[in-house]
């Protein structure tokens, strides 16, 4: 297995009443384990299109898209999720916690919906007790999520994210909702986590201090990578 | 998994969760109660039809007896002799023959009851006791030979005094308390709708000492002897025929064998069992009734928990793409909505049944005060069933997945990149 993911071909069009829109054109893109991906882009250029292809939560209208040598084109829309479930984990910007549900049971949710049982293991209750104590969570574990601050709540996506150990984790833009100073300790968490676990991340960022801790870039400009990845060094 | 996300997931539209629960709930109260109601009168009329005595039974009349009631030529002209009976006795399968007749000329009968005095013509039937089966008559009183002749009368015709014409002519209703040991005066020879020959009137006294189902609906039933011994001795028109017998046989299978050598005879046979067809028949109009109106409460119901799940899932749509995004298939996302929509049904149907458990009680007191005079009737109402109150709990989960069914698959059907990119 040479690469953990594998795009060739990729084209995504919406359709608008029957105005055609172009989200992605013929992306060709290699992603390696344990890579730190950051996509840049000008808003409307497909970054956040390309994350919901490469997380399996939509297929693209052409191309093949290849996780861990599997072509995900035969894959049923079950099987995508299961795939989701055991390899991928992800942060949003709008941290989209379930509000009724406590830190604690939003974090175990990944468990749950993989082994499709209605309380945890004694394996799994140490691994949720390990990342409440790794993200500073455990005073706040019986909290809803709108009891607590923005980069707590951020905090409870990343645990609920790397809880089920992905391969993959998927970030669209996850300080976007955060002032700068937190932003910053977001990312150094996530990126300290994903390097210790050896996690592929890809993140979309707006934010060029963001993207350059990464160790590539991908810039996408009207769907297209506007040129060939390239690592950070080369930037600006 | 599901017990936490069902939960949170009762938190989108309480209100018309709560109005689906309750309807559902009223819903299967009245289907609860109807249904009861249906089956325990269903169980009256069937339980007291398919006596095992009544399957042993055979009703015997003369080929061309057509009316029970003749007044006009006092006894019908074809009778069963007592050579038939003979015959009918000597066929192996049958144990008893049991023949009445009747009195050989008119009459008339006065009774005093409720400080009133009645008088109409009547039939003066004559009975074994055998045949009258009921515990309100007692063997000693039926074999009295000396006035007052003992006399019983129909159960049904104190209902039906009751019920109609009591009703209708806004007269007191009477109970058979009212009945038990009060004189009759019968006329014989006499008529009270037009004139007849008093010189020929015989007064004689009677008195009613039972009810019973098995003797003719309008007139009185005295011992066979006694109506025998009238007809030769007071009325010097001594009948040696009868006007009709019950048959019994042995077992319930020996019942059409009998039958089709009694027609054979040349005689009219009926059975408990096509008495049965024909309350079978008029019992499957009113299935046909309650299952319509339960259809209708059914859709109406229904209709409401789809749009109660629609909008649901509109409101939870990007909890569902969360959780779709986190991995939970498209079959497990219909699963839970199927599963909160199952929980509703159980608890409404749990609900229902017992509302109508608490509602039979004072129902069934109603119902028994507004008939207490009625003599033929359900000892209970409401007749609750496991088995039925079980398949109602089943029918009703049942239903309510039925018509989650389509919201459900809209739910798993979203797309969770197309919710989450808003």
């Amino acid at each position: 297995m040479k690469h953990l993911i594998e795009l060739s071909g990729i084209g995504k069009t919406y359709h608008l009443g029957k105005m055609r829109i172009p989200a992605l054109r013929e992306i060709d893109l290699t992603i390696g384990r344990g890579e730190f991906i950051s996509i840049i882009g000008p808003s409307g250029s497909g970054k956040s299109t390309l994350l919901h292809l490469i997380g399996l939560m939509d297929r693209p209208d052409h191309g093949r898209i290849t996780f861990e040598d599997n072509d995900t084109r035969n894959f049923t829309e079950n099987e995508l999720a299961r795939f989701r479930s055991e390899k991928i984990g992800f942060v949003f910007q709008d941290f989209n916690l379930l509000e009724d549900l406590s830190l604690e049971d939003n974090i175990a949710l990944p468990l749950l919906i993989k082994s499709g049982k209605n309380s945890l293991s004694a394996n799994e209750h140490e691994k949720l007790k390990y990342y409440l104590d790794k993200l500073d969570l455990t005073a706040r574990k019986k909290h809803k999520p709108k009891q607590i601050s923005g980069g707590q709540k951020q905090r409870a996506a990343i645990a609920r994210a790397l809880i089920g150990e992905p391969a993959l984790l998927l970030a669209d833009e996850p300080t976007g909702n955060l002032d700068q100073q937190t932003g910053h300790q977001i990312i150094g968490l996530l990126e300290n986590l994903c390097r210790d676990d050896k996690i592929t991340m890809i993140i979309v960022t707006h934010d060029h201090n963001i993207a350059e801790r990464a160790d590539r870039i991908i810039q996408l400009n009207e769907g297209r990578l506007s040129s060939h990845p390239y690592p950070k060094k080369y930037l600006g | 998994m599901y017990s936490k996300l069902i939960i949170n997931n009762w938190k989108a539209q309480p209100g018309k969760i709560l109005l689906v629960y309750a309807a559902l709930t009223i819903g299967l109260l009245l289907i609860t109660l109807l249904s009861t109601l249906n089956h325990g009168l269903k169980n009256f009329f069937f339980q007291e039809g398919q006596q095992s005595k009544l399957l042993r039974e055979l009703s015997v009349k003369p080929a061309g007896a057509k009316l029970d009631l003749n007044i006009v030529s006092l006894l019908p002209q074809a009778q069963l002799t007592p050579t038939m009976i003979e015959k009918i006795k000597a066929i192996p399968e049958v144990v008893e023959v049991l023949p009445t007749n009747t009195i050989n000329g008119i009459s008339s009968v006065q009774i005093s009851l409720l400080g009133q005095i009645f008088q109409t013509d009547s039939l003066l039937y004559g009975a074994p006791y055998e045949l009258l089966d009921s515990p309100t008559v007692q063997p000693q009183t039926w074999s009295q030979n000396d006035e007052p002749y003992p006399a019983v009368i129909s159960t049904k015709l104190v209902d039906l005094y009751n019920y109609s014409f009591a009703a209708a002519n806004n007269l007191p209703q009477v109970t058979p308390e009212n009945f038990l040991g009060s004189e009759v005066t019968i006329l014989l020879n006499k008529s009270t709708f037009f004139d007849t020959d008093t010189s020929t009137v015989k007064q004689l006294k009677a008195r009613i000492v039972g009810f019973s189902p098995n003797v003719k609906l309008l007139g009185l039933t005295l011992p066979l002897e006694t109506i025998n011994r009238l007809n030769q001795n007071v009325l010097n028109k001594p009948v040696q025929n009868f006007l009709d017998a019950t048959v019994r046989v042995q077992s319930p299978e020996d019942l059409t064998k009998v039958k089709n050598q009694l027609e054979e005879m040349g005689l009219n046979v009926t059975t408990a069992e096509e008495s049965l067809k024909s309350l079978e028949r008029l019992f499957s109009l009113t299935d046909l009734a309650l299952n319509i109106f339960f259809a209708i409460i059914i859709l109406l119901t229904g209709l409401l928990i789809s749009s109660t799940f629609l909008a649901k899932i509109a409101e939870k749509s990007r909890e569902i793409a969360i959780l779709k995004t986190l991995g939970l298939s498209q079959n497990r996302v219909s699963l839970l909505y199927l599963l909160e929509a199952g929980l509703v049904g159980l608890a409404a149907s749990v609900s229902g049944i017992i509302l109508a458990l608490l509602f039979a009680i004072p129902l069934e007191f109603l119902i028994n005060q507004s008939l207490q005079n009625l003599l033929n009737k359900p000892e209970q109402f409401f007749v609750f069933q496991f088995d039925q109150l079980l398949l109602l709990i089943i029918f009703s989960i049942f239903i309510s997945c039925c018509f989650t069914f389509f919201p459900a698959r809209k739910a798993a059907k979203l797309d969770p990149a197309e919710i989450l990119a808003r």
